[in-house]
């Protein structure tokens, strides 16, 4: 019984992500992101990667000024950084701590980073960030700053008076965000950010709620990804 | 289009997707044979593809076991879209 239920939880799971990709008509985007939420997104939308910035993560800090200066950061020599803190490899491109946590090699990270590299399509550019990592009320400022019409950071509350920020729910009485593509409790699997309409920042920079909607009783079913506006 | 026209412009289509100009396939070759070819650079692989052969791609293919069963598959979608 437990197989047939979780067997029926995996097949929902699926339809939910085809039912978004039919909405989706950029299929080629390129995602910067500050860690694995841009993964989850090509992965669940089947969408080629576009982007370098898979499988790691990096500080705050770090991603706004990358993010900052993007091009030129992509230009730089990746180079290997020693950290005995951490399991997986991690490496300085410039002044940018990049900690490449599903990598198993240095070998396969900095090769999987020069592939994706030339792939970045900077005029479909989608930056991601959250509200982790190290990122400062003075995080957030920089961020709202940078040059980017499509940009979006995640973050635990509601903040107003910066437009790019998307508050997920869940995290209110955290220290921090924890980990955004994890599952909500609940029989469906919706992961965190499924509560943000992807589909439409793609598609056309718009941020709004997708499926999941406290006002609606952590609604999970039958999403409804025309959403209503923030 | 002949079987070995859809392997040679499939070879290509794998050099640039993996950027090794000196990436050759075979037939029997699988997703074990080629050190990146992972689900991740199965997407980007899959749309390639689509637009170097003017393709739509189903699910089925993109669960083809080898390299074989794919340039079969190409050449059964090249076949029905030119009405051969």
């Amino acid at each position: 019984m437990i197989k047939v239920l979780e067997y029926l939880r995996l097949m929902e799971r699926g339809l939910y992500n085809k039912k978004k990709r039919a909405y989706l008509t950029n299929t080629k985007p390129t995602i910067i992101a500050s860690n694995c939420v841009g993964t989850a997104i090509y992965d669940d939308m089947k969408l080629p990667v576009c982007s370098p910035t898979i499988n790691l993560h990096m500080r705050m800090d770090d991603f706004v000024r990358f993010a900052g200066n993007l091009e030129w950061y992509l230009k730089q020599p990746l180079r290997r950084a020693e950290d005995s803190t951490v399991s997986f490899p991690v490496g300085m491109l410039n002044d940018i701590r990049i900690y490449f946590t599903h990598y198993d090699s240095w070998e396969q990270a900095e090769r999987k980073w020069r592939l994706h590299i030339k792939r970045v399509d900077l005029g479909n550019l989608f930056i991601m960030g959250c509200e982790k990592d190290g990122c400062t009320y003075e995080t957030l400022e920089q961020f709202e700053r940078l040059p980017y019409q499509n940009k979006v950071i995640f973050t635990k509350k509601e903040y107003p008076e910066f437009p790019s920020s998307f508050c997920l729910h869940g995290f209110d009485v955290e220290e921090e965000m924890g980990n955004l593509i994890g599952y909500r409790d609940g029989f469906w699997l919706r992961r965190y950010i499924d509560e943000f309409d992807y589909v439409s920042f793609l598609n056309s920079g718009i941020l709004r709620r997708g499926g999941y909607d406290k006002r609606t009783d952590q609604k999970t079913a039958g999403d409804n990804f025309s959403g209503s506006l923030r | 289009m002949t079987r070995e026209q859809i392997r040679r412009r499939l070879e290509t289509i794998f050099q640039e997707v993996f950027d090794d100009a000196k990436l050759s396939i075979r037939e029997d070759m699988t997703a074990a044979d080629i050190e990146d070819w992972d689900s991740i650079e199965h997407a980007y692989l899959m749309v390639s593809i689509e637009a170097s052969f003017g393709i739509k791609i189903t699910d089925s293919m993109k669960k083809a076991e080898n390299i074989g069963e794919m340039i079969a598959m190409i050449e059964k979608k090249l076949q029905r879209k030119w009405g051969k």
